[in-house]
């Protein structure tokens, strides 16, 4: 055996030993498996008829192709409390506690980094989401340092690495503020965590100082076999406002409580700066600007696989190249501005696609990487280029698909 | 050692148990590529689940069950980016515990990572042997027969994935 075979078996092995200090997952299966309705798996008759079908349609929808997708993920160190109640009621509920929080400012730390999450959010006065703003450092986002400004189902991104501010459709932001804020709520931590004691799920300790200076401290512990096993929080209580100002998470690990996040309230009912809601002003003038909120990018899905859709979105990218149809390319490529495109690529001219492979998963966000090879003509001098041109879904816009990054 | 394919066969005869077998020869694996996806290991174990779940639910549709492995590795692929796409926010939510802490996000190291990505772009058939033999750590005669293949087609499949995980690492200057 050759020391390169000793090196890759070794590094190998250090990967097995990483993976092997998870939890066995045998039980978690076996359980479920328990659970099915049946107990010998599905027959499934008609799978060669769908087989047959899908083959069908993958020749048929050939022409289809992709999308650009942006994820605007909230993450908070938070989601702790058993969603014991509906989605819909439980958002209901925050709202009408919301009444009295018009504003708030969210600070959401984690070990190891110095800077934390941010959110500015501003709430009606029927306890919904005004305008929200959500700052992430680069180590929360795939994306790199980015912020976010939401307002009616509208959200403005801008990606300061790659320096560009994308307008899309969003419905996600607002539920996941007011999700968080259900969290917050002292209210309706109270009443989660008197719950939750009531069924056994948490025992809940309150320390109310007799010092008036000093915060009520509110403990949480979630035992062994519970739902959320070994967690702790620690909410820090204003006795003034009887409002939340902090929560620690901890998690039970080798006999001990370690820490494993930080949020900080801030703000409360302290108005916030309409600028703070306003990209605009922060976005340099060279930033590239993409609407995505007046167009459909990308192609759509139908009834295609996700790897299936990938290779159409780069097929039908590269071949609107050759076609000098930039106003399609810049569609398929995340609502980029044709002239941009055109501009961009001026020095060069598609001859024809020469491969395009199978996707894989990317290693760093949910898009599929798609192996390409294409002969390029510059300066009069052919050559082949290799590229891996990465495909997600579009956000904001199910269903569609687009080429996200750049190629 | 029972190979998969006679596994496959017990559990479509009734033998509902007999699956413990196959999650625990797979478990790591599954789970390796669920994370190569997620980045996460709780949500990468959540993927697991589904996938081994599914798998059970898919498995009369398993024209060869000797190629179970690779077909179960193409449905925790699926799974993961099913979960990579529809529930980023909520799973991330939840999911941040003590492995965080000792892995400072809950992810691997980008060496490992990037090791992962490099397997994960393997033949199947190669991924598969790599991930039998080092991830579950069975000799080679073992991968032989759960894999049903022989021994020699075993050993050359291992010296092929190891050249072609030579050249990525390489290309990754790792």
């Amino acid at each position: 055996m050759t020391a390169h075979e000793n090196n890759i078996e070794q590094k190998l092995q250090q990967l097995a030993q990483a993976l092997e200090s998870q939890d066995s997952i045998i039980p978690g299966v076996m359980s479920r498996i328990e659970a099915l309705p049946k107990g010998r798996p599905g027959k499934h008759d008609n799978q060669k008829s769908i087989l047959m079908i899908r083959r069908i349609i993958m020749n048929r929808f050939t022409k289809f192709a992709a999308a650009a997708v942006i994820i605007i993920s909230v993450v908070l160190a938070i989601g702790v409390w058993n969603k014991s109640m509906p989605a819909a009621y439980a958002l209901e509920c925050t709202i009408r506690a919301n009444h009295g929080v018009r504003y708030i400012h969210i600070k959401d730390f984690k070990p190891g980094q110095s800077d934390p999450k941010e959110f500015w959010i501003e709430f009606s006065e029927s306890g919904e989401v005004m305008n929200a703003r959500l700052d992430f450092p680069a180590w929360a986002s795939a994306d790199g340092e980015k912020a976010v400004v939401w307002k009616e189902d509208k959200a403005k991104v801008w990606f300061k690495k790659k320096n560009t501010l994308t307008t899309l459709m969003d419905k996600t932001v607002a539920t996941q503020l007011l999700e968080a804020m259900q969290q917050l709520n002292p209210r309706l931590a109270v009443e989660r965590l008197k719950l939750q004691q009531a069924e056994g799920k948490a025992s809940v300790e309150i320390d109310e100082p007799a010092d008036k200076s000093k915060p009520i401290v509110v403990t949480a512990t979630y035992p062994p076999q519970g739902s959320i096993p070994g967690r702790r929080l620690i909410l820090f209580v204003d006795p003034a406002t009887k409002l939340v100002s902090v929560v620690e998470f901890y998690q039970l690990k080798d006999g001990e409580y370690r820490q494993y996040g930080l949020t900080e309230y801030h703000g409360y009912n302290q108005p916030i700066d309409p600028a703070v809601f306003a990209l605009e002003n922060e976005v340099p003038t060279d930033a590239m600007r993409v609407d995505q909120t007046t167009q459909e990018i990308g192609l759509v899905q139908g009834r295609l696989t996700d790897q299936e859709i990938a290779v159409e979105v780069v097929c039908q990218f590269l071949q609107a190249l050759i076609a000098a149809d930039y106003a399609k390319a810049g569609r398929i490529y995340s609502g980029v501005p044709a002239e941009l495109l055109e501009q961009k690529l001026a020095a060069v001219k598609f001859v024809r696609i020469v491969s395009i492979g199978e996707p894989t998963p990317s290693t760093f966000n949910d898009s599929l990487k798609v192996p390409c090879e294409y002969e390029i003509e510059a300066d009069g001098v052919k050559s082949v280029s290799q590229s891996g041109i990465y495909v997600r879904p579009v956000h904001g816009q199910p269903g569609r698909w687009s080429i996200d990054g750049g190629f | 050692m029972q190979s998969d394919a006679e596994i496959t066969k017990m559990v479509l005869n009734g033998e509902k148990q007999a699956f413990a077998a196959l999650v625990e020869r797979y478990e790591r694996p599954v789970r390796a590529v669920a994370l190569n996806v997620l980045r996460d290991y709780h949500r990468a174990d959540d993927a697991a689940q589904d996938a081994f779940v599914k798998a059970y639910e898919k498995l009369p549709g398993l024209r060869k069950p000797a190629a179970f492995g690779p077909w179960l590795m193409r449905i925790t692929r699926r799974c993961a980016l099913d979960s990579a796409r529809r529930i980023p926010k909520r799973a991330s939510l939840e999911l941040q515990t003590a492995e965080e802490i000792e892995s400072r996000d809950g992810r691997l190291d980008p060496d490992k990572q990037t090791l992962l990505a490099a397997v994960a772009r393997l033949p199947e058939a190669e991924q598969q042997v790599i991930m039998l033999r080092y991830l579950g750590s069975n000799s080679v005669n073992e991968v032989a027969r759960i894999a049903g293949r022989s021994v020699g087609t075993v050993t050359k499949q291992l010296s092929r994935a190891h050249g072609r995980l030579r050249k990525m690492l390489k290309e990754a200057d790792l």
